[in-house]
């Protein structure tokens, strides 16, 4: 009877754990192996392939992947309804992700969530342009990660600072849905605002132009001007060359403060060059 | 006081030097002379008896301390006076347009070796400025005066022309960029320092400097080059028909813009020499004059007035090269930049939506 309630409890366990990996892999389509990679934007390297393939293959349609489970399924299906919502609004597409474990756990990254959050937008089939938000319970810190247009209108890059001092007061309350759609909501307004409001863009463009142009327009009035060579005078090969030495006198070495860029992570093996990652807390 | 009035022997009327064609030609009777000509007139006959008429006229010496210094002449062609500054050596008769010249001007150490004779005619001129303002649409209305354009007037200018030989060297340091690092969160750059001599001479031939107080330097350095190689020597006839003036700046006072510039030439002739840019810098050049010939050069000149400034304009008389700063009406600038950022934000919006 022991042995059978031992038996019981070893299946139990075992359910347990599989579908408890079963839940965590629920986002999975498939696994990467070195002869199927399921890269389609990026061209896959000897330098990117271990990347590659230490970032998971996923649905794209999901667009929230609370690994960490720090979401009741209502507020996944709320933010799921918002992704799609904000992809219509902004066309831009967008990625959640929830961690409490080292997502790059092979790699000595100085940042190994920055270089996730690159990998697990660019090396899955999301849109050329998106953003992306990663909530890093194992480093407790957010990341973000803006792609392609995103990245050329700068969505997340600028606002960095703006979007932590909001949103680290949710995520040390535990309100990570509130945080999530703080996000959501943020990154919609500012697109809106970048995209309705070009003007002003527009008049500081228009304003250096016509200084630009009225400048060189103002140089052609100027034809006066003091002769200070007479090389028109020159007595053709009469210049002579009497003396003529190179030394070598000393060497020195300058230092400057030059971190490198916490976009590095993705750039340095193969994934999107006009994307930006970093910030957040 | 001496004036010369260059006369055609046909018919007694002026006979201007005429640019375009290379000649003298009466303005009456439409005889045409060449030089050959003109010169052997002037070898066989007294300035006096046929072409270049003589005649003695007594100064107005009546000082006045408040006043420039000015000399009366009496136009030997018809009798009207003539005044003109101390150092005119040719002028018109503001009644008949006889040209003056006043000879005792160009004689002895004012005499010039050579001259270059007007090529460009004052059409030519007037068709310059004019191409001056259609491409320059901020300068004021009364840049365009038709009745001011009118009185561009060639003036024949004294130059002096220097030969020299420039001798010395440059000194200096050079940075070369040897490689780059980076450790941790710095990075690093090796610069190689090289010390770099060049030593040489250079000569030059003909570096000109106006010898005239009344002509901007600058704007006289601005109408070069001449083609020195169009020099004849001087005669009188080919002052018919335009200004003349005489040297108020001796040689050895013009002689250190020319060595300077000299200097600099071959200063940049070393520096050629070296694979890179000198940090710093220490020259050590001496130019020697070997040679200098007094000359005047032909230039088309031309004041405008406008809300109470002078702005003058030259052309070069040989080459049709036509310099002068000129003004800008803050109205117009100020429409053209309202312009220019509306066309800016127009292409800015264009693309806005083209990306859109």
């Amino acid at each position: 009877m022991v042995k059978m309630k031992n038996i019981f409890s070893i299946i139990l366990l075992l359910v347990v754990c599989l579908s408890g990996f079963a839940q965590n892999d629920k986002y999975s389509i498939g696994e990467r192996t070195a002869d199927n990679l399921h890269v389609k934007k990026f061209q896959v390297t000897e330098s990117n392939i271990e990347y590659v393939l230490t970032t998971p293959y996923v649905d794209t349609s999901y667009k929230i992947y609370d690994y960490a489970e720090l979401l009741t399924e209502t507020q996944r299906y709320e933010i799921k309804q918002r992704c799609r919502e904000f992809m219509k609004n902004t066309g831009l597409d967008i990625a959640i992700v929830t961690i409490n474990e080292n997502p790059k756990p092979s790699f000595n990254d100085y940042a190994p969530s920055d270089v996730y959050i690159q990998d697990f937008y660019d090396y899955n089939d999301f849109k050329e342009d998106g953003v992306m938000l990663i909530i890093d319970k194992f480093y407790d810190r957010n990341r973000y990660y803006d792609a392609g247009l995103a990245a050329e209108m700068t969505l997340l890059g600028d606002r960095v600072e703006n979007y932590a001092e909001h949103m680290k007061p949710l995520y040390q309350a535990g309100d990570y849905y509130g945080e999530i759609m703080w996000f959501i909501d943020k990154t919609e307004a500012v697109y809106q605002y970048e995209i309705s409001f070009p003007k002003w863009k527009c008049l500081i463009f228009a304003l250096i132009f016509a200084w630009i142009v009225w400048w060189f327009h103002r140089k052609k009035y100027k034809l006066i001007f003091k002769a200070t060579s007479a090389n028109d005078y020159k007595k053709e090969g009469s210049f002579e060359l009497t003396k003529s030495s190179t030394k070598y006198v000393r060497s020195f070495t300058t230092k400057t403060y030059s971190p490198p860029s916490k976009s590095s992570g993705g750039s340095g093996h193969g994934s999107s060059g006009g994307s930006h990652s970093g910030g957040g807390f | 006081m001496d004036t010369t009035v260059l006369k055609c022997p046909g018919c007694g009327s002026s006979l201007p030097y005429n640019a375009e064609k290379g000649l003298w030609v009466c303005e009456t009777c439409g005889a045409e002379f060449s030089q050959e000509e003109i010169l052997k007139m002037t070898e066989t006959k007294s300035d006096a008896d046929i072409d270049i008429n003589k005649s003695e006229y007594k100064e107005d010496t009546t000082p006045d301390p408040d006043q420039p210094e000015l000399n009366l002449y009496r136009c030997q062609n018809c009798g009207a006076e003539m005044v003109t500054d101390e150092n005119t050596s040719s002028t018109f008769c503001v009644y008949c347009g006889s040209t003056g010249i006043l000879k005792s001007r160009l004689e002895g150490k004012f005499r010039p070796k050579y001259v270059i004779p007007f090529s460009k005619t004052k059409q030519q001129a007037i068709k310059a400025y004019n191409g001056l303002r259609r491409k320059r649409f901020l300068a004021p209305k009364e840049f365009g005066d038709r009745k001011n354009i009118e009185k561009i007037t060639g003036v024949y200018i004294p130059f002096w022309l220097y030969d020299g030989f420039s001798d010395g060297y440059v000194d200096g340091e050079r940075l070369v960029l040897a490689k780059t690092w980076r450790e941790g969160d710095y990075k690093y750059t090796k610069t190689d320092v090289y010390h770099e001599h060049r030593a040489g001479h250079e000569s030059f031939e003909k570096v000109p400097a106006d010898g005239s107080e009344k002509f901007d330097d600058n704007l006289m350095d601005s109408i070069e080059p001449f083609k020195f190689d169009e020099l004849v020597p001087f005669n009188y006839s080919y002052l018919s028909g335009f200004l003349a003036e005489k040297y108020d700046v001796s040689a050895e006072d013009d002689e250190g813009r020319a060595t300077l510039r000299m200097n600099n030439s071959l200063k940049q002739s070393l520096c050629s020499t070296i694979d890179g840019t000198l940090t710093s810098s220490q020259e050590d050049i001496k130019c020697k004059i070997d040679n200098v010939d007094y000359v005047l050069l032909p230039v088309w000149t031309l004041n405008t007035f406008i809300k109470d400034k002078t702005y003058t304009f030259a052309m070069n008389g040989q080459t049709g090269k036509i310099v002068g700063d000129i003004p800008i009406d803050k109205l117009k600038s100020f429409l053209f930049f309202l312009g220019m950022i509306a066309v800016g934000f127009g292409i800015a919006a264009f693309f806005a939506w083209l990306f859109d």
